[in-house]
């Protein structure tokens, strides 16, 4: 669900002056929420801590050449944090999932865990597949659960854009899904 | 076209919403880099428009020191730029034992008096300790010895960061600590790889840098754990060093100090030596930063050289 910051355009301001008080407020509110985001996406602790890191200078960087966004800054981050993510998977294919020592769940036998993981491994797989607007719409509506109007504002679209791309992105998701599940 | 999702789709994307707990050691070292980004890249650079004179006013170096400071530091780039651009980017690579050495401290000196952003300070700071473990792996890799002198400006400067960093609130001092002691880390791996090629003597001149380097990559773990007992450690030794308590903003700094240094051929003479001295008089808006014209009297082992030819670098000097 979209974090709902009653003072975001203040917050903005204060940034675009240089207020150091803000700009931590600002890490505080956002970054937990965008690692998860990047995390879901990409697997990895590491690269969702890079993701964020990234996502974070680039904002500084924006604002220091007087630009960054004017409103809307969670939409912002996402969209930034997000072409981040798109670059890496250009850069660098998912990895395969290893199987750690220590495993999460106690009760749970080692080859469901590896089962797990295998499936999470495919399906990120198959949202790579999809175009970095289409990905963007599933992340935000099914993992983040944003309404259309506010993935609207991060993909800088029209709510009827999303919607489309919505649907043509389960169409594809489901075709891929089915066929690795192939035999 | 609606919102409608099959079932087994639907579960399949809820595997992935599921994620493990963020590690709060990366969290925080995050949101620390974070900080200390936005404390050297968003340094404003132009004076605030409230700041700006709409009209010729008088004014006296006591009340309008930031402005005096900027006047001067724009007339030394322009004499800098008139009287040889060339050579003062040669004397960039010089090392200690070099003609040039002296005009590339004087030059750092004056970035660092034109500086008056605590963050920005801080990252000249680095970067100037980087500059001296090249300087020292340099000669080292040429069998010579580092003079004594490279080893007390190196301290000097991790001192001074230390303490611009003391300064600052808890958030922005967290971020400076991160950068510091990033730093420290790097240049203490860069001096051991450096140190194993060397003979005895320059080895053992390099020990004592790196010792320093790790005395105070503790200090900055100290400082990241304990915000308050870092400052009250600062402030003692400040104290101890120099017999003297930081005069809080605005005052006037007083009496005369003397240096034991060489004096510079680029200095006035004020004979500020490498273990550091005021002198003359002023307002002293910095405390452990004293600025040209505000001394503090009493000798102290850390400070800003004087851009105007404070000595101490007197041994090599052309």
């Amino acid at each position: 669900m979209k974090t709902n910051v009653p003072n975001e355009a203040e917050l903005l301001q204060k940034a675009k002056q240089y207020d150091r008080q803000a700009l931590a407020q600002i890490y505080d509110i956002y970054s937990p929420g965008l690692y998860r985001y990047a995390l879901r996406l990409l697997g990895d602790p590491s690269q969702a801590e890079d993701c964020v890191s990234e996502t974070f200078s680039r904002f500084l960087k924006s604002l220091r050449v007087g630009k960054g966004p004017k409103d809307y800054l969670q939409a912002y981050l996402y969209r930034t944090a997000h072409n981040w993510i798109a670059d890496q998977y250009r850069r660098v294919p998912i990895p395969p999932e290893e199987l750690d020592e220590s495993h999460p769940d106690e009760n749970e036998l080692p080859e469901e865990e590896v089962g797990k993981r295998h499936r999470k491994r495919q399906l990120r797989l198959a949202l790579h597949s999809l175009t970095p607007d289409q990905q963007q719409v599933i992340a935000l509506k099914y993992f983040e659960e944003w309404a259309n109007e506010d993935i609207a504002q991060a993909l800088k679209k029209p709510v009827g854009a999303v919607k489309s791309l919505q649907h043509r992105a389960l169409a594809s998701l489901q075709r891929l899904l089915e066929k690795q599940d192939l035999p | 076209m609606n919102d409608e999702i099959d079932p087994k789709l639907r579960a399949r994307l809820d595997e992935l919403k599921d994620v493990p707990a963020r590690d709060h050691h990366a969290a925080a070292r995050g949101r620390a880099r974070f900080l200390a980004e936005a404390a050297s890249r968003l340094a404003p650079v132009s004076i605030p428009v409230k700041g700006r004179h709409r009209e010729w006013k008088t004014f006296t170096v006591k009340e309008n020191f930031a402005v005096m400071k900027a006047v001067i530091a724009v007339v030394i780039a322009l004499s800098l730029l008139i009287g040889g651009t060339a050579t003062v980017y040669a004397a960039q690579d010089d090392l200690p034992n070099e003609p040039l050495y002296g005009l590339k401290l004087f030059t750092e000196n004056a970035r660092l008096w034109a500086n008056t952003d605590p963050g920005m300070e801080v990252e000249l700071l680095m970067q100037f300790v980087q500059v001296r473990v090249q300087e020292m792996n340099a000669m080292a890799m040429e069998g010579e010895t580092p003079p004594a002198q490279v080893t007390q400006r190196l301290e000097m400067h991790i001192q001074q960061a230390l303490q611009v960093a003391a300064g600052m609130d808890d958030d922005a001092m967290q971020g400076a600590l991160e950068r510091i002691r990033t730093t420290l880390q790097e240049q203490e791996r860069l001096m051991t790889q450096a140190q194993a090629q060397t003979d005895e003597e320059t080895s053992q001149a390099m020990t004592q840098a790196r010792e320093t380097i790790e005395n105070r990559i503790r200090m900055v773990d100290e400082g990241v754990a304990d915000p308050q007992g870092f400052r009250n450690t600062i402030r003692t030794e400040q104290e101890l060093h120099t017999g003297w308590t930081a005069t809080p903003p605005g005052q006037q700094g007083n009496g005369s100090g003397s240096g034991t240094g060489t004096p510079t051929d680029t200095g006035n003479g004020n004979g500020s030596g490498s273990d550091g001295s005021g002198d003359g008089s002023g307002s002293d808006n910095k405390p452990g930063t004293p600025t040209p014209g505000a001394g503090n009297g009493t000798p102290m082992t850390v400070h800003t050289p004087d851009p105007h030819g404070s000595g101490g670098e007197g041994g090599n000097k052309p």
